[in-house]
């Protein structure tokens, strides 16, 4: 136990090292020298400390293994934003703290309002209208009608929706685990995809589609599902790419990107030029060229950050990442609990399936479709959202040990 | 000069974040996957096997509802008490007639456990494995 400490500890410092040379160097890169970026790094590293001191002290077993990985991609993705820009990263900080303290709370306090969530067809309802709202009273932003807008303040509400997405599934899947129910729930998914894709949000859409397949699959356990799904997401892709324009694009700009360089792929080949230019060890903080890729303090900040960093910490943040989702996936499996099981399931696939998408079209492996990178992009509902549902993760893989 | 910093930095920037990993890694190999079972016994030394689990907050003594109850007559009633926080397991004596020894001293106050003390109630001696 002692031994385990000392290594919180560590890691602790480590961190607290990592982001005091990010804003020194940050500090130092402008001329004369601007003490602005160490007081935003003294700053978040005061959060960070109370955090810690919290969850270490207060909760099951001192438990502040998820608090420190996120707030590790928190941190790397606060000192890439603000080297891309300065007024977002003043945003961003206050989101951050925001983030950490809906976590904090929700680590505490789920256990205690877990019942709530039982009404799911009220869940159901208010995330199918949220929706909808947003449809009618939505503002376009970047190709997509995704934002709402009440008295001045922006916000996307198919991130909160993914909160609520999963507490219906998981308390409406289980215990209605009959073929008809299945249906049901495929009704209710098919709904918040057809929203999202008239919203032209398609990358959360696809999220949806896929947690949805995870979600039953882990209630019911038969693999004939799944496979269903899956082939109605591959009928579904090529309707659309027949049918929208603006899906047909993405695939272009996927399957051939050289064709048409300064327009339809032009993200996509700027990605891939500063994930080239960057190399392996990468080109330094500050020294890349964030100005040509669009998008580069949300959607592609992947791509600036392997540009810097490197790709090996590229692929640390990987790693990090799979070690979020892993451990919520093994303490899922350790539970006898099935709405725990569907719920610790159904939130870390939604988050994996996020990040998998983001990374995955960024370097195009799949067609780049924007959402948000979790903890790490700018953005106040996704960050909010992000440690949301990773504070219901944290509350419900902690109580496991007992 | 600062491309410079920023070319001799970006190796210590990749380095802490590998040492990061490292400890990560380590911390779960330590604890197991979800979280740390902070858990430790009390291992009886006449046998050697009889083995009481330490679980939160735990009374010792000859009463029947402490949580570790030692058949002697020189153990008190309520003998000691075994706490648990943040930092560890720490061992108090609740007054008993003859005191509580921790490696063969006898504690006044509240006293950290670590791995391998031995506790004397009297004269049944155990050993706390953490």
């Amino acid at each position: 136990m002692t031994k385990a400490s000392r290594y919180y500890r560590v890691m602790l410092f480590t961190l607290y090292l990592f982001l005091i040379i990010c804003f020194l160097l940050l500090a130092l890169r402008s001329t004369p020298f601007d003490p602005k970026p160490i007081y935003m790094g003294l700053g978040y590293m005061a959060i960070i400390t109370i955090g810690f001191i919290t969850m270490r002290i207060f909760a099951l077993n001192g438990d502040a293994m998820l608090f420190l990985l996120s707030n590790f991609l928190c941190g790397i993705g606060l000192v890439m934003i603000y080297r891309v820009d300065e007024e977002l990263a003043y945003r961003q900080f206050i989101w951050i703290a925001g983030g950490i303290a809906v976590f904090i709370v929700i680590t505490f306090l789920f256990k205690y309002y877990g019942h709530m969530m039982n009404g799911y067809k009220i869940i159901a309802l208010l995330s199918l209208v949220l929706l909808a709202v947003t449809i009618i009273f939505g503002k376009e932003h970047g190709g997509s009608t995704n934002w709402l807008m009440i008295k001045g303040i922006q916000f996307q509400p198919s991130e909160f929706v993914k909160i609520l997405f999963c507490l219906a599934s998981a308390s409406f899947l289980k215990d209605h685990k009959q073929p008809r129910d299945v249906l049901i729930y495929t009704g209710f998914v098919l709904m918040v995809v057809l929203l999202l894709f008239i919203q032209k949000d398609l990358g959360t859409a696809i999220i949806f589609f896929l947690t949805g397949i995870v979600f039953v699959y882990t209630a019911t356990g038969k693999p004939a599902y799944p496979a269903i799904g899956l082939a109605m997401l591959a009928v579904g892709a090529v309707a659309s790419y027949l049918i929208f324009a603006h899906v047909r694009v993405r695939f272009d700009a996927w399957l051939n990107p050289w064709l048409d360089v300064p327009g339809k792929s032009y993200q996509i080949v700027q990605s891939l030029f500063a994930i080239g230019a960057g190399g392996l060890f990468g080109s330094g903080l500050g020294l890349g060229h964030p100005e040509y890729i669009p998008a580069v303090a949300t959607d592609l900040i992947f791509s600036i950050m392997v540009e810097e960093f490197g790709l090996l910490v590229g692929l640390a943040v990987i790693i990090i990442y799979l070690l979020i989702f892993v451990r919520a996936f093994l303490s899922a499996m350790a539970s006898n609990n099935a709405s725990k099981q569907l719920l610790l399931t159904g939130i870390s696939s939604m988050l994996a399936f996020q990040t998998f998408i983001i990374i995955g079209g960024v370097t195009k492996f799949i067609p780049l479709t924007g959402v948000t990178l979790p903890f790490v992009s700018y953005g106040g509902s996704s960050i909010l959202t992000s440690f949301c549902l990773l504070g219901i993760m944290n509350s419900l893989s902690i109580g496991e040990v007992q | 000069m600062y491309e410079f910093l920023a070319g001799l930095f970006k190796w210590v920037l990749a380095s802490l974040v590998y040492s990061f990993l490292f400890d990560t890694i380590q911390i779960i190999r330590l604890t197991g996957w979800y979280g740390e079972k902070a858990s430790a016994c009390l291992i009886a030394d006449d046998d050697g096997k009889t083995r009481y689990e330490l679980k939160g907050d735990t009374v010792i003594g000859r009463e029947g509802d402490c949580d570790i109850v030692l058949n002697n007559q020189f153990v008190s009633l309520k003998h000691a008490g075994i706490t648990k926080n943040w930092r560890g397991f720490y061992i108090e004596d609740l007054k008993s007639s003859n005191g509580t020894r921790v490696n063969g001293r006898i504690i006044k106050k509240r006293k950290k456990l670590s791995d391998g003390d031995i506790i004397a109630f009297g004269p049944i001696k155990l050993t706390y494995r953490s």
